[in-house]
This record gives C-alpha cells, structure tokens and sequence, in this order.
C-alpha cells in the first residue's frame, strides 16, 4: 500500500495523464488508473469527484454528458489545451523528484 | 438492481449546494456506483457482496460532502450566510440589554428597582422580534437556506445559552439573587428567563423572513 500523503499529491497527475490520452468518464477513469498502477493507486469518491471539479474550475478539464457504451448517460472528461500546458511541467518535477530519491543512499535501486 | 439515485441523495442530504448542482452530483456518483455494482455481478459476487463493495468506493459520506462543499465554496458562502449575519445580531442583542443602563446612568442592573428592570425587559423583548428578522432577512440576501435564516436568528439566543453555561462554570453557586424560593430549581428558571423566553419573539420575528418560500436566492 501507498501512504494516502503520497497519493495525494500524485493523484493530478495521474488524472491528468491518463485523461490526456482519451475522454473517460469517472468510474473508468478510476479503473484505468487502479488497473495501469497494479492497484496501488485507487480512488474512491471522496478523493476523486472533488478533485475533478476542482481541475474543471481551474480550467484544466472540460466535462460533457455523453452516452456510454453501457447505453447510459455517463459524464466525460477530457484535458483541456490548459490542462496539456500544466501536464507538461508538472510530468517534469515528478520526474526530476524521483531521481532525485534515487540518488539517496538505501532508494539507489529502487 | 439498487436506486443509486435515491441512495447518494439521501447520502448527501447535508450538502449545501445549489439544486441544479446537486442533481449533477448525485447523478454522476450514482453512475459511478452503479458500474462498480455491475462490475461486480459480472466477477459473479453476489448482489449484496457487489453492493457493499460499491459502497465502501464511497471513501466516507462526511468527507465528501466536506469535500465538495470547499471546492463549491460554500465554507466561504456560509461565512457570509450564517457566522457574519449570527455574530452581528448576537452582539446587537447583547448590547441592546445594556443600553436602558445608560439611561439610568450605568447602575448595575442588580441594584434597578423592579419597576425599571421590568421596562428595561420588556423594552428588549419588544427588540428582539426585529432583530429576528434582520438577521432572518440578512442570511436570506446572502442567499442562506432556511436552516441557516434560523440559526442566524436565533444567534442571540445561542449566545445567552452560552452565556448562562459560562456563568455556571464561573460561579458554581447562586448568587443571593437567584436562591430557591420555589420548587422550580433556580437553573432552569434562569435558563427559561434567559434563554427559553427570548427565542419566543426571536422566532416570531424571523417567520416573515422564513415564509418567503421560492425567493431563496441561488448562490452564483
């Protein structure tokens, strides 16, 4: 398990990434990122919907009602050309921070 | 199949949003709870294992009705519905119990004769309904729920009771004043003077303000 502080602040970039490469609305959005991460990271509704709207406000996503293949009326988000701008930089500090880790003693392999 | 629909909106009863915003919410957590249920008839668990398991996604309904509120700004907005307009009128209450004291030149009201203490009672009695519906009549501008045009005109009522709680911590024993000389213990009878007895008009002033029904303004 991940500690839920750690998840936090890495969750933005997950939606973010996982958004930037289609439309999905919550609930596979949730799945795609708990399946890709081996389960480790897994939202619940707490943590996801606010945040979501949150990144809607700000401008990084757009949200539309859409129909799903279930036939049911499902809400899409996609990575707005803001969202794209914030990824960019954001894909960066997570990268430069875990290289940083690894030249730790003790996180050298990991 | 369960009404998720019907489940998270009685979930989310607490949430103080706008209705249309509501509908959406609901609407898109049942979604969300409704494919986890269904994936989970699919891996062949049974309806109630597949049910609970959709519900524990939920991450805890408090926290996300918290959640939701601070990213829909209502913590700001029940600042301005509910602590400012509550906070004023309570002070205003309190101070209104000491303005007939400068009329009769700041004398403790211990030492008023029974004639002055009954109009200086009365005379705020008379008061309070008005500021009742102020404070009614304020939270409801700033676009405050019913709940909260109450509570903030009974805020001169909460600040007595509080008042009369820190009083009993502080003096711990009746003052000569306030001996039994009945077989009604002398806290309640204070807490009905104080307390019980101004509600009344409180409440009867902010009625105006609460039957206003459908004038509720959306917050933005």
């Amino acid at each position: 398990m991940i500690d839920p502080a750690i998840k936090r602040g890495s969750a933005e970039l997950a939606v973010l990434s996982v958004l930037a490469a289609e439309p999905l609305h919550g609930y596979e959005l949730a799945q795609r990122i708990e399946r890709q991460t081996s389960g480790l990271l897994r939202f619940t509704l707490a943590s996801l919907y606010p945040m979501l709207y949150r990144l809607e406000r700000q401008g990084s996503l757009s949200s539309e009602w859409r129909t799903a293949p279930s036939g049911r009326q499902r809400r899409y988000y996609k990575v707005t050309a803001a969202g794209r701008r914030k990824l960019a930089p954001l894909r960066q500090q997570w990268l430069r921070y875990f290289q940083a880790l690894r030249q730790l003693p003790g996180l050298r392999n990991a | 199949m369960p009404d998720w629909r019907r489940f998270v909106g009685r979930r989310l009863r607490a949430l103080n949003v706008p209705s249309a915003r509501r509908d959406e919410i609901e609407r898109e957590l049942a979604g969300f709870l409704e494919d986890d249920y269904e994936k989970g008839l699919r891996e062949r668990k049974k309806p109630r294992a597949a049910m609970r398991d959709a519900i524990a996604r939920v991450g805890g309904w408090p926290e996300l009705t918290y959640a939701f509120e601070r990213e829909e700004g209502v913590l700001t907005s029940r600042l301005k519905t509910l602590w400012i307009p509550g906070f004023v009128v309570a002070l205003a209450a309190l101070a209104l119990t000491r303005l007939p004291h400068a009329r009769w030149g700041g004398i403790a009201m211990v030492r008023l004769e029974s004639q002055q203490l009954l109009v200086i009672v009365w005379t705020w009695l008379l008061m309070l309904p008005l500021l009742g519906a102020l404070g009614a009549e304020w939270s409801r501008r700033q676009g405050g729920a019913r709940r909260e045009q109450l509570l903030v005109s009974l805020a001169p009522a909460f600040a007595l009771a509080v008042l009369f709680g820190v009083m009993q911590v502080l003096l711990g024993h009746p003052s000569s004043q306030f001996t039994n000389r009945g077989p009604i213990p002398w806290r309640v009878m204070i807490f009905v003077n104080v307390v019980l007895i101004p509600s009344v008009p409180i409440l009867l002033g902010c009625l105006p303000a609460l039957a206003r029904r459908g004038e509720r303004l959306e917050r933005g």
